[in-house]
């Protein structure tokens, strides 16, 4: 895993991978479309059925595979670089769940069904209230071990609602519902999920992306960072804030998408001599390209039975990552 | 103008003291240890200097008071090597000691050509160049802290605050890093070191802080603060003592109770 090719060359490889990616997704789906017909499908206005589905249907879903992949693999190196934790990911500080709570509460209490978007909207409002109190616990002075401890107690409280709310829930099919919604999927996603998540999505991005020499700094220790001219307070409002926008967004849109944020990371630590700030565009691109994969993975696979796109990757994800730990064990010996 | 001026700092932590109005100032090209027993606040001296404890007193450099420097500002007068060798990636040892030049890169900007040519040069001093390209976590521990003080060497602050350096190194290496500390307070950089070893205190410092208790019960050139009296009531000690060609040479022999 310590196999360094220059850094340009490896952004440029993996910036190559996700238009791939992207451009496959494109082209898988239950219609039957001749990739060059699709292509030039994307660029049509005459409303035939083939511009219908490229735009309506695989457009949004390629697209937000590419962004929430980014949002993902960026907070996950990120939080593990702030953490100094190779386990950190974004689930670990509350965010997730707190947005998959609201987006619980507005299935639960039917708002979703009056009003589609109060879905999305809620998870974000969930979300944001995560960001909102992480800052206030563990925001002011900036310690990284009341971070953690502030997104477990933050990550329980959500899962208990969760479950008080499958528990307490109307009738079974609710509870599908909310049980299929917290899987994590893409489908039937529109252009509409897009807009509503891309803003957000590139402010925590901007955010995160700037955080790259205070991270480095933070390889040697909180105080010594500080001597280095780190802010402490500062880094971890953005690290904070920067995660529950982006991740906040995309569990708002497709649900809890476990596992990209904690292995894309660890992918990519070793092509770049371990360094935090070289870490994050490359763990950005990678989650893109791993995200897309899987979402193309589902559609292969099992074509009929809606096979959730979180559940994959948590299948794929997880024996993939003891493969990693065991490797850098023997390594280690 | 002095370079250092410390004015009654003192730390408060919970109710007890650990830190009681100590004042004392230094100039440019100092190399001053700092001596006393296990929790007599020498690392929290350190610490509140450079304004990483909340503090009452004021620690002044340059004639301004720390707290009116930005971080960065701080950065680039005061360096920190901290007492734990925390190092949580394993960054090649190059890039950790080119974390020196931070306070001083731009927003975004890479490690320029003149950075390098100072990184290079901290590890010649500190004689870590063979290992610049070898990861930082399987380095041994003595090779760490000599890494380590070249990333503080490479920050080229006036002023470097170092907690001690010498844990865990060999006695040829203990030796090498006084000299290579004596050596850049003679270029003009004034040190600021924790110590235990008295007799390594002794030798190379130009002058010696003696604290008990969170209180600074002596400053002044080695040969005079490390008395029998300070060695008995301060440390509980009684040591051999004599001079060679080089200084004083103190070995503890025995505790007095």
């Amino acid at each position: 895993m310590n196999l360094r090719i220059p850094y340009a060359l490896l952004v440029a490889l993996l910036g190559l991978a996700v238009l791939c990616a992207f451009v496959g997704s494109l082209s898988v789906g239950p219609a039957q479309i001749p990739f060059t017909e699709g292509i030039a499908a994307l660029f049509a206005d005459d409303g035939n059925p083939v511009a219908v589905v490229m735009q309506d249907i695989r457009l949004p879903r390629a697209v937000l595979a590419v962004l929430i992949g980014i949002s993902l693999g960026l907070s996950g190196a990120v939080l593990q670089g702030y953490l100094r934790n190779p386990l950190a990911e974004p689930g670990l500080i509350g965010v997730s769940s707190t947005a998959s709570l609201g987006a619980v509460i507005a299935i639960y209490t039917g708002l979703s069904v009056a009003f589609p978007l109060a879905l999305p909207l809620m998870a974000l409002m969930g979300a944001a209230i995560a960001g909102a109190l992480l800052n206030g616990l563990a925001g002011q002075r900036g310690h990284t071990l009341t971070l953690i401890l502030a997104g477990v107690a933050i990550s329980s409280i959500a899962t208990a609602l969760t479950s008080l709310a499958l528990n307490l829930s109307p009738n079974p099919f609710a509870a599908m519902e909310i049980v299929f919604w917290m899987l994590g999927s893409l489908e039937d996603r529109s252009m509409q999920h897009v807009w509503l998540a891309l803003p957000l999505m590139v402010v925590g991005w901007i955010m995160m992306l700037s955080l790259g020499r205070a991270l480095d700094a933070l390889t040697i220790g909180e105080e010594a960072a500080m001597t280095l001219g780190v802010n402490l307070k500062r880094l971890s409002f953005i690290a904070i804030i920067g995660t529950a926008a982006s991740v906040g967004a995309a569990t708002a849109v497709a649900g809890a998408i476990g596992f990209v944020g904690l292995v894309v990371p660890h992918l990519m630590r070793g092509l770049v001599g371990h360094q935090p700030s070289k870490l994050l565009l490359p763990s950005a691109l990678g989650g893109a390209i791993m995200l897309t994969v899987a979402d193309i993975g589902v559609r292969i696979i099992t074509p009929q039975s809606g096979l959730k796109l979180g559940v994959l990757t948590a299948l794929v994800g997880a024996p993939f990552f003891l493969w990693l730990i065991l490797a850098k064990r023997r390594s280690m010996l | 103008m002095t370079l250092l001026s410390v004015n009654d700092l003192s730390v408060q932590r919970g109710n007890r003291t650990t830190l009681n109005k100590v004042s004392f100032s230094a100039e440019g090209g100092e190399l001053i240890g700092i001596v006393g027993p296990n929790g007599s606040g020498k690392s929290t001296l350190l610490k509140a200097i450079l304004g990483l404890l909340p503090h009452s007193g004021m620690a002044m450099v340059e004639g301004k008071p720390v707290s009116a420097f930005s971080l960065n500002e701080r950065a680039r007068r005061m360096a920190y090597l901290p007492q734990n060798r925390e190092v949580a990636w394993g960054v090649t040892v190059k890039d950790l000691v080119a974390l020196g030049r931070a306070p001083y890169s731009q927003a975004f900007g890479a490690s320029n050509a003149a950075d390098m040519i100072k990184v290079e040069a901290a590890l010649r001093s500190m004689e870590v160049t063979h290992l610049r390209e070898s990861s930082a976590t399987q380095i041994s521990g003595g090779e760490l802290a000599r890494v380590l003080t070249a990333r503080a060497l490479a920050q080229e602050t006036p002023l470097l605050f170092a907690d001690e350096p010498n844990a865990g190194l060999d006695p040829a290496h203990q030796i090498h890093l006084m000299s290579i500390l004596q050596r850049v307070a003679s270029e003009g950089q004034t040190i600021l070191v924790s110590l235990h070893d008295l007799n390594l205190a002794a030798r190379w410092c130009s002058r010696l802080l003696v604290i008990s208790e969170g209180t600074l019960v002596a400053d002044g050139a080695p040969q005079e603060t490390l008395g029998e009296q300070v060695l008995r009531d301060v440390f509980g000690i009684e040591a051999f003592r004599g001079e060679d060609a080089q200084g004083t040479v103190i070995v503890p022999v025995r505790r007095v109770t």
